[in-house]
C-alpha cells in the first residue's frame, strides 16, 4: 500500500466505520438514554470502536503482515472504545459547562489517533525497547485525531442537528467526522513520519512502510515488519533496521546473500541516509527519512 | 617570594635557584655567569622505570625513555610521570605532562613531552629518503608501475609528517589505489610504496617529471624527483593519417584532404588515437559526421572561427496524460553562414530523452522524446536540453510537460531521491593550444579523473514488479461510492418519513385500533360539552341536563363553563409556563387557528411551541363512550414533544375547579380510603387511586344527582401510552385562575363555603431530542345504581367501561348503615373477585353514607348486567359495565 492509498483509505475507513456505528446506535436504545453524558459516552465509544478498528485495520495493512495486522486491529478497537467514551463523556460534560460541543468529537478524535500508536508503544513497553518512536507514533496520531474531531465536528453538529434530517443528519454528521478523524491521523502521521521504507522493486513494488519502533526487522517470516514473501535470496529474517542514538543504521542478520546498501555489501551496522537504496535477495527497498538535527 | 628571570623575564617560584625556562641562576643564588646543566641535576628522589632502571636526572630520564619508549608511553599515560614531576616542584613539567596525556596519539605525546624535558641528551629526528631521485625509463601509456621510498630517521624521539605528490596526476603514495598525501610516524625507519599509474601517463617527446616533497618534526624538508619517459605513438595504419605524431601533422593532413580525412573523424579513429597518447580528445560531446567532424576538430583546435548558431525554438511544450507514450517534438539548430554545423545535445530529467542529431548541412535536427508519461498527474515537469553546437556555442531550451489529471491510485509516490539525472558538463572543452614557436600543438593536460558515481542498481537483478496485477483504479473507488449510496439511501429512508422515533409505536394493529376508536366515537352520541377559551382552557357541561341554578344552561362539571378558572402548566427545565398564554416571539401556537377539531363537537387539538427550549404541547380533548354508550366522559392528554437540539426536563400539572351542578365543593370517593375526601388530600405516586368519584348530592339516596368521575391511572387511549400522575392533591380551590405550579393547599371548607379542586401532577422527565411524552386523564359521568326510600338504601357505582383482566373497583354505597353491617357484592358471569376480595364485607361506620369498595375483574370482554349490592335485604338497581379488550379506562 502507497502512503496516497493509506490516506485515502483511512479517511474511507473512518467514514465507513462511523456509518456502521451509526447503525449499531440506531439498533441499540442508545438514543432512549435519558442521561445526555451517557448517552453521548456511549456513542463517542461506538463510535472510537468502529473509527480505530477501521483505522487500525489500514494501519496494520500499511505497516504489519500476518497475525499481527488482526492484532494490531483488535488493540485499536480496544483503546478506542473507552478512548471514545471517555471523549464523549467529557465533550458532553464540558457542553454542559459551556463549552461548545465541537471539543468533545476533538477528545474523541484524540483518543481514537492514540489508539494507532497504542500497539507500537505496548509492543515497546513490553520488549523493554526504546519508546521514543511508538512514541513519536501516538503522538501524531493524537495530533490528527484532534484536528479530524474539530474539522469534523463543526459539520457533524450541524448534520447531527437538523431538523430536516432527523434520522440521516446524525447518520451524515458521524460519518462525516469518521472519515475527517480519519483523513486528519492518516495525513497527520504520513506528513510527521520520520522514516519510511519503499519497495522498488520485486513482487511487492510500491508498497510503502512507515518505520516506528527502534528495531524493524525485513525477511519472509510472518513476523517480520517487512514482510517480503515469495522473493527469492531472501532468509526468515535478512536484515534489521535499528535506532541507535538517533539514526536509523541497518544490520545483516548474518546471511549467505548478504543485504547490500547502495551496492555495498552491509558487514557492520551501517548508517543509512535518505534514499539509500537497499537490496535483500532480489528486492529492492528505498530507505526515506525526514530531515532532522542530529 | 617569586624570582623573575634576569634574562627571560620570566617567573618562577619561590624555591627556585635557578630559572625553570632558561637555566639562568636567579638572585645570585647559582654560580655566577651561565646556565647551569640543568639536565644533569641529581632529582631530590630518583624515578624508577618497571623494568628497574632509575633515573637521577632529566639526562638519564630523557635516554630511559627514548630507549624504553613502551613502558614510558604507559607511565604517560598512567599519570606517574607527571606527579614525579609535581613531586619535583616542576608544576610546568607536570603540566606538560597532562597535556601531553591528553593528546589523542600516545606516542606523539610522549614526543611532545620529551621535547621539553631540560635536557640535551635526546637529539632532534632527522628524516632522509632513499633513493632522493628515481628515473623509471621508458614508460608506456596504461602501464602502471610501483617503487618503494625508504625513509630513516639519523636523530631520536619520534619522527612524524606528511610526504605529498606535488602536481602529477600519474603519482600516487601509500597501498594501491593510492592518494597524493599520507602521513608517517616511525622511530627508526619505514617504507613508502610509490604508484605510477599508467593511465594518468601522457605521451610526450620530454619526459615527464614528478617530486615528491617530505615535510617531517625535524629536519629541513625532503624533495624525491621521479622521471619517466613516454614516448608518443604515431597515427596507426594505412590511411591518411598514417605515421602522424603529432596533433598539428593531423589537422595539416585533415585541412588538405577533408572529405579523406572526415571519415577517421566520424568513426572515432582518431578520438582513439589520442587516448592511446593519454591525451584528451578537444572535441566534446558526440562526433559530427561528415565535414562537420572535421569542423568540429579545428574549431576544437581553434585553426578556424566557428559558424555563428542558432535556434529556432527558444522553449518546448509537452502536454499529456499519465502513460501517454512517444511524445516527440524536433528542435532545429541552423547557421547563416557557408559552415557545416554539429550539435549535440543531453537532458537533464530521466523523462525527457534526446535522440540522434540528424546533421544536414548548415543545419541539426534534435528529436525530444518522452517515452512515457510519468505518473504524476496534475503535475508540471521541468527539464531542460542542453545543446551543444560548433565552437563550443551551448543553447538550454527549457522543456515543460503538463500532466493532466487523473484518478491513478495504484502509483507509489515519487521515490524520495531524485532520479539518476546524466551528468551535463558546463566546462567548455579545452582546447588544443597551437605553439608557434616549435610548430607543434601540444595535447592538454589531461583533467583529474571524474569522482566515480555510486553504483546503480543492477537492473536484472531485481524480480518483475506485479504493478500489472494492481488493482484498477476504479476498484478503489467502490467503497467510496458504496458509502455515499448507503448515506443517500439512508438519507431518503429520512426525507420519506420513515424515520420514526422508537418511542412511536407504529403497527398495523395499532391504526386499526385509533381507526376503530374514532369509528365509535363518530358514530356515538355526544352527551358532554365542551367549551374553550382563548388561551386553550377547557370547561365541561352535560348537554342534556339543565342546571339546577338556571335551567336555561346546562349542568356544569367544571365551575367555569369554558374552563377559565382552570389551569394548565407546562415546567421546561424549571421554568414555568401557562397553556396557552402566547408569548411573542417565545411561546406560539403550532396549530393554526390554535384550535383544530378533530372530530366534530367530538374531538379538538391544541398545540403550543415553548421556544425557549423548543418544546411542542400538544393538548387533545376527545369525547369518550362510558357503558350507556354516549360521550359522556372527557379523555384529556398532553403530548410533550421536545423538538430542540438538547436534552429537557419537562413536567406538566393539571388544575381542575370541580363542580357537579350547584356543588362546589362536592366530597371525593377515593378506592379503598375510608370515608369521604372533603378537607384536603394529598397522594403520591402509588398512593393515587385508579380513580376518583364525586356525587352531586351525596346525602340524599333518593337523587343522588350527577355522579363525576376522574380517572387517574390506566387510562390507555389506541396508540398512546400516558405516564402516570405523580402526585394528586384534593383541595380548596385557591380563588387564582392563574394559580402557579403550586400555592398553599387549604381544605375544602376554609372558606365560607366549600369549594374544591382537583390538582394533578406529572413529575419531571428528561426528554432526548425528539423525545415524546404523554401524559391525561379522563373527566366524566359515573352511574350510581341504587334501590332508594327515604331513610336506607344502597347503590352502586361501577366503571363504564373496563378491560378484560384488569381489575377495577366496584364501590357500594350505603345510607344509614350501621358499623357492622353486612354488605354482599353478586357478580354475573364474566366478572369475578380477585383472590384477595370477600363477596360480603362489613359497613365500616355508622354514617349517613359509607362506601364499601370490591376489586373486580372481567374475564371476557362483552357488556355484562346484574351487578348487585345487597345490604340488609334491600338491593341496588343492577348495573353493567362494558368489558372491552382495550379501553382507555382504567
Amino acid at each position: 500500500m502507497t502512503f496516497r492509498l493509506f490516506i485515502y483509505y483511512c479517511a474511507l475507513g473512518g467514514g465507513w466505520a462511523a456509518f456502521l456505528a451509526w447503525g449499531l446506535v440506531r439498533m441499540l436504545p442508545v438514543e432512549q438514554i435519558s442521561d445526555p453524558v451517557g448517552r453521548a459516552g456511549l456513542i463517542g465509544g461506538i463510535l472510537g470502536l468502529f473509527v480505530a478498528a477501521a483505522l487500525g485495520l489500514v494501519d496494520a495493512l500499511l505497516n504489519a503482515v500476518g497475525v499481527q495486522q488482526l492484532k494490531r486491529t483488535l488493540l485499536c478497537a480496544a483503546v478506542g472504545f473507552p478512548g471514545g467514551l471517555a471523549g464523549g463523556m467529557a465533550g458532553q460534560g464540558l457542553n454542559e459547562a459551556g463549552f461548545p460541543l465541537v471539543i468533545g468529537w476533538a477528545l474523541a478524535g484524540v483518543f481514537i489517533g492514540a489508539a494507532i500508536g497504542a500497539f507500537d508503544v505496548l509492543q515497546a513497553k513490553l520488549s523493554g525497547a526504546d519508546l521514543r518512536a511508538p512514541l513519536k507514533k501516538m503522538r501524531n496520531g493524537m495530533f490528527g485525531g484532534l484536528l479530524g474531531g474539530l474539522v469534523g465536528g463543526f459539520p457533524a453538529g450541524l448534520f447531527q442537528n437538523s431538523e430536516t434530517l432527523p434520522l440521516s443528519g446524525l447518520a451524515i454528521g458521524l460519518t462525516v467526522l469518521g472519515l475527517c478523524i480519519g483523513l486528519m491521523v492518516a495525513l497527520a502521521q504520513v506528513f510527521l513520519k520520520e522514516a519510511w521504507v519503499a519497495v522498488e522493486a520485486g513482487r511487492r513494488a510500491g508498497r510503502q512502510m512507515m518505520l516506528s519502533k527502534d528495531e524493524t526487522t525485513i525477511g519472509r517470516a510472518e513476523g517480520c515488519d517487512i514482510g517480503l514473501f515469495g522473493e527469492q535470496g531472501i532468509e526468515k529474517v535478512h536484515a534489521r533496521i535499528l535506532m541507535k542514538h538517533n539514526r536509523y543504521v541497518l544490520e545483516d542478520a548474518h546471511t549467505p546473500g548478504g543485504t547490500f546498501v547502495n551496492e555495498s555489501r552491509v558487514e557492520r551496522p551501517t548508517p543509512l541516509n535518505n534514499g539509500d537504496a537497499i537490496r535483500v535477495g532480489t528486492c529492492l527497498l528505498r530507505f526515506g527519512e525526514r530531515q532532522k538535527q542530529r | 617570594m617569586s624570582h623573575t628571570c634576569t634574562k627571560c623575564s620570566r617567573v618562577n617560584p619561590d624555591e627556585a635557584v635557578y630559572c625553570y625556562f632558561d637555566g639562568i641562576p636567579l638572585n645570585g643564588l647559582g654560580r655566577a655567569g651561565g646556565p647551569v646543566a640543568v639536565g644533569a641535576q641529581v632529582f631530590p628522589n630518583p624515578f624508577v622505570f618497571p623494568s628497574g632502571r632509575t633515573c637521577r636526572s632529566f639526562d638519564e630520564l630523557g635516554l630511559a625513555c627514548q630507549e624504553e619508549w613502551p613502558a614510558a608511553r604507559d607511565l604517560l599515560q598512567q599519570g606517574f610521570l607527571g606527579s614525579f614531576f609535581g613531586g619535583l616542584g616542576r608544576p610546568d613539567l607536570a603540566r606538560a605532562a597532562d597535556e601531553a596525556k591528553r593528546f589523542p596519539d600516545p606516542d606523539r605525546g610522549l614526543d611532545q613531552l620529551l621535547a621539553k624535558l631540560p635536557t640535551d641528551v635526546l637529539e632532534e629526528p632527522s628524516v632522509r629518503a632513499q633513493p632522493q631521485s628515481v628515473s623509471l625509463g621508458t614508460v608506456s601509456f596504461g602501464e602502471n608501475h610501483q617503487f618503494n621510498l625508504h625513509l630513516e630517521n639519523k636523530g631520536m624521539r619520534l619522527a612524524y609528517g606528511t610526504i605529498s605528490v606535488e602536481n602529477c596526476p600519474w603519482l600516487r603514495l601509500g597501498d594501491a589505489p593510492g592518494a597524493v598525501q599520507k602521513l608517517f610516524q616511525f622511530f627508526h625507519e619505514t617504507t613508502i610504496p610509490v604508484h605510477i599509474v599508467g593511465k594518468q601517463l601522457r605521451a610526450s617527446k620530454e619526459p615527464l617529471e614528478g617530486k615528491l616533497a617530505i615535510e617531517c618534526n625535524g629536519g629541513e624538508p625532503v624533495t624525491v624527483l621521479v622521471r619517466a619517459e613516454v614516448p608518443v605513438k604515431s597515427f596507426p595504419g594505412a590511411s591518411l593519417l598514417a605515421g602522424a605524431r603529432s596533433p598539428r601533422q593531423v589537422a595539416e593532413r585533415a585541412r588538405d584532404k577533408a572529405k579523406e580525412a572526415a571519415v577517421l573523424f566520424e568513426n572515432g579513429e582518431v578520438a582513439a588515437w589520442y587516448q592511446s597518447n593519454g591525451w584528451t580528445y578537444p572535441v566534446q560531446g558526440p562526433s559530427a559526421s561528415g565535414l562537420g567532424a572535421v569542423q568540429q576538430f579545428f574549431e576544437a583546435l581553434g585553426l578556424t572561427s566557428s559558424p555563428r548558431v542558432q535556434l529556432k525554438d527558444k522553449e518546448v511544450t509537452f502536454r499529456g496524460n499519465v502513460r501517454d507514450s512517444n511524445l516527440r517534438h524536433t528542435l532545429e539548430v541552423f547557421t547563416e553562414d557557408k559552415k557545416p554545423i554539429y550539435a549535440s545535445a543531453v537532458s537533464d530529467q530521466p523523462w525527457l530523452e534526446v535522440g540522434r542529431v540528424k546533421l544536414k548541412g548548415r543545419s541539426a535536427r534534435l528529436t525530444l522524446t518522452v517515452p512515457s508519461v510519468p505518473n504524476r498527474p496534475g503535475e508540471t515537469l521541468q527539464a531542460r536540453v542542453k545543446i551543444q553546437s560548433n565552437g563550443n556555442q551551448k543553447f538550454v531550451v527549457p522543456v515543460t510537460l503538463y500532466i493532466a489529471h487523473n484518478l491513478d491510485f495504484t502509483s507509489p509516490d515519487p521515490p524520495p531521491a531524485p532520479l539518476p539525472v546524466p551528468a551535463v558538463t558546463e566546462d567548455v572543452p579545452e582546447l588544443l593550444p597551437v605553439s608557434e614557436a616549435a610548430g607543434e600543438v601540444v595535447p592538454a593536460p589531461v583533467p583529474p579523473p571524474a569522482p566515480v558515481p555510486p553504483p546503480v542498481p543492477v537492473p536484472v537483478l531485481v524480480s518483475p514488479s506485479r504493478r500489472s496485477q494492481a488493482r484498477p483504479n476504479w476498484a478503489h473507488a467502490v467503497p467510496a461510492a458504496l458509502l455515499a449510496l448507503a448515506l443517500l439511501v439512508v438519507v431518503i429512508v429520512d426525507l420519506a418519513g420513515g424515520g420514526g422515533k422508537p418511542d412511536e409505536e407504529p403497527g398495523e394493529p395499532l391504526l386499526e385500533g385509533v381507526e376503530a376508536f374514532r369509528k365509535e366515537i363518530e358514530n356515538s352520541k355526544p352527551t358532554l360539552g365542551v367549551e374553550f377559551t382563548g388561551d386553550a382552557r377547557f370547561g365541561l357541561t352535560l348537554l342534556f341536563q339543565s342546571d339546577p341554578t338556571n335551567s336555561k344552561d346546562k349542568k356544569k362539571l367544571t365551575f367555569a363553563r369554558d374552563g377559565s378558572t382552570n389551569n394548565t402548566i407546562v415546567r421546561i427545565d424549571n421554568y414555568d409556563y401557562y397553556f396557552g398564554k402566547v408569548i411573542t416571539g417565545r411561546n406560539t401556537w403550532v396549530t393554526k387557528p390554535p384550535l383544530k377539531e378533530v372530530i366534530l363537537d367530538r374531538a379538538w387539538e391544541v398545540s403550543m411551541r415553548f421556544g425557549e427550549h423548543n418544546v411542542v404541547v400538544t393538548q387533545h380533548l376527545t369525547l369518550v363512550p362510558s357503558q350507556s354508550g354516549d360521550l359522556d366522559t372527557c379523555l384529556v392528554y398532553y403530548t410533550l414533544k421536545n423538538e430542540s437540539r438538547t436534552d429537557h426536563a419537562v413536567a406538566l400539572r393539571v388544575m381542575l375547579d370541580t363542580y357537579i351542578g350547584a356543588n362546589d365543593g362536592v366530597p371525593f370517593t377515593v378506592p379503598g380510603k375510608k370515608g369521604f375526601l372533603d378537607k384536603r388530600e394529598t397522594f403520591n405516586d402509588k398512593q393515587i387511586p385508579d380513580f376518583i368519584e364525586a356525587v352531586e348530592k351525596p346525602e340524599d339516596p333518593k337523587n343522588p344527582g350527577t355522579t363525576a368521575r376522574l380517572g387517574l391511572k390506566g387510562v390507555r387511549p389506541p396508540g398512546v401510552t400516558l405516564d402516570d400522575p405523580a402526585r394528586l392533591v384534593v383541595c380548596r380551590y385557591p380563588e387564582n385562575p392563574q394559580a402557579n405550579w403550586e400555592w398553599e393547599f387549604l381544605p375544602m371548607d376554609a372558606g365560607p363555603s366549600k369549594d374544591s379542586c382537583v390538582v394533578i401532577y406529572w413529575g419531571e422527565q428528561r426528554l432526548n431530542r425528539n423525545g415524546l411524552r404523554h401524559v391525561g386523564f379522563t373527566y366524566g359521568l359515573g352511574t350510581l345504581e341504587g334501590s332508594y326510600d327515604a331513610a336506607k338504601a344502597v347503590a352502586l357505582s361501577v366503571p363504564g367501561t373496563a378491560y378484560a383482566e384488569a381489575p377495577f373497583y366496584v364501590t357500594a354505597y350505603v345510607y344509614g348503615g350501621a358499623k357492622g353491617q353486612k354488605v354482599r357484592l353478586s357478580l354475573p358471569e364474566g366478572l369475578e373477585l380477585l383472590a384477595s376480595e370477600a363477596a360480603e364485607k362489613d359497613v365500616e361506620e355508622t354514617a349517613p353514607r359509607t362506601a364499601v369498595f370490591w376489586k373486580v375483574k372481567a374475564v371476557r370482554p362483552g357488556t355484562l348486567d346484574g351487578i348487585v349490592a345487597e345490604w340488609e335485604k334491600k338491593k341496588s338497581k343492577p348495573a353493567k359495565v362494558v368489558v372491552k379488550k382495550r379501553s382507555i379506562f382504567g
